[in-house]
């Protein structure tokens, strides 16, 4: 590879650095990557899976979050269900139980909550949660994921036959945060357009 | 205020850093100016080796899940170290390939310094 090569990708590369790190480029991405649907009262709030559990057994803290957004949904009326998805993986317990015990905690009662704990992809949820709440003929629900995977999650989920409306902050467009986050946001994106390629090539939606 | 402060302090002591090398060092301004396409060549080795890096990690992960039953997350790959260990790679490439020159000659333009 020549050196004016090496130099060109080099400079960009810089550029893209000083761009996503000190402007909110990056953030303006990820607004511009949610959808547009505005949010509104379904028959389950259906919350990813997200961060795992850490080795302790405790969620991690971006699962702890998205825990957490789907019980305040819950507590504000939009949906008289709360579907807690997550990782197998964990000890003594995994994702979904973990985020169901915090929700019983909260005060969400027992028989309003639902968890799915086998899928280990967006797409292995979409089907195995169908398969939970198609005897409950639940088919209108309200999605919680992080706002670069969102528009990937709706369309997986429509494909495996609901009507899907985005939880209500998905679509807050936040100019702020220090350069670190906005470089874990950059990361955040990327692996997201990487997998919307693999996921429109896999035919998942 | 606290967005600019990292950039500024950054270019603070840039600034100063090239008065102590112009005035106190003796470093020309001219080699400045080689030094940044060098740093430059170094971030674009970088990159070359991240996304080699990514696509070969990416494969591994999707063969891996296609040919047994155990399952690889591609969220393995979303790891800040991997940026700095492909940087190390492009660092220890370039320099490799600077201090070897025999293995370039007639394969590449005479480097310019």
């Amino acid at each position: 590879m020549s050196q004016a090569l090496l130099r060109n990708v080099g400079g960009v590369a810089v550029l893209s650095f000083l761009l996503a790190a000190f402007t909110p480029a990056v953030n303006v991405v990820s607004y511009w990557m949610a959808p547009t649907r505005r949010s509104e009262p379904a028959q389950a709030i259906v919350v990813l899976g997200a961060g795992g559990v850490a080795a302790s057994g405790a969620l991690t803290d971006t699962s702890m979050r998205g825990a957490m957004d789907g019980i305040v949904l819950y507590q504000k009326g939009l949906a008289p269900l709360v579907v807690f998805s997550g990782s197998p993986e964990g000890n003594p317990k995994g994702e979904a139980e973990a985020r169901a015990d915090i929700a019983r905690s909260c005060g969400v009662p027992a028989s309003a909550i639902v968890t799915s704990s086998r899928a280990r992809t967006t797409n292995e949820e979409a089907q195995q949660i169908h398969a939970l709440l198609k005897s409950r003929a639940i088919r209108k629900i309200m999605l919680v994921a992080d706002t670069p995977g969102m528009g990937r999650a709706m369309r997986v989920f429509e494909r495996a036959g609901f009507d899907v409306v985005p939880a209500p902050w998905a679509e807050v467009l936040d100019f702020g945060g220090f350069p670190e986050d906005r470089l874990s946001l950059l990361r955040q994106v990327t692996m997201e357009l990487i997998a919307r390629v693999y996921y429109r090539v896999a035919g998942y939606g | 205020m606290e967005g600019v402060f990292l950039p500024l302090l950054v270019a603070l002591t840039s600034v100063a850093a090239y008065l102590i090398g112009v005035h106190l060092l003796g470093l020309s301004r001219r080699g400045l100016a080689r030094a940044v396409g060098r740093t430059l060549e170094l971030a674009g080795l970088t990159v070359v080796f991240l996304v080699a890096n990514l696509a070969i990690g990416l494969a591994v992960v999707l063969a891996t899940r296609a040919l047994s039953m155990r399952f690889v997350s591609v969220y393995i790959l979303n790891d800040v170290s991997l940026v700095v260990l492909s940087a190390l790679q492009g660092i220890l490439f370039g320099w490799w390939r600077r201090l070897t020159p025999a293995a370039w000659v007639g394969r590449l333009p005479a480097t310019d310094d």
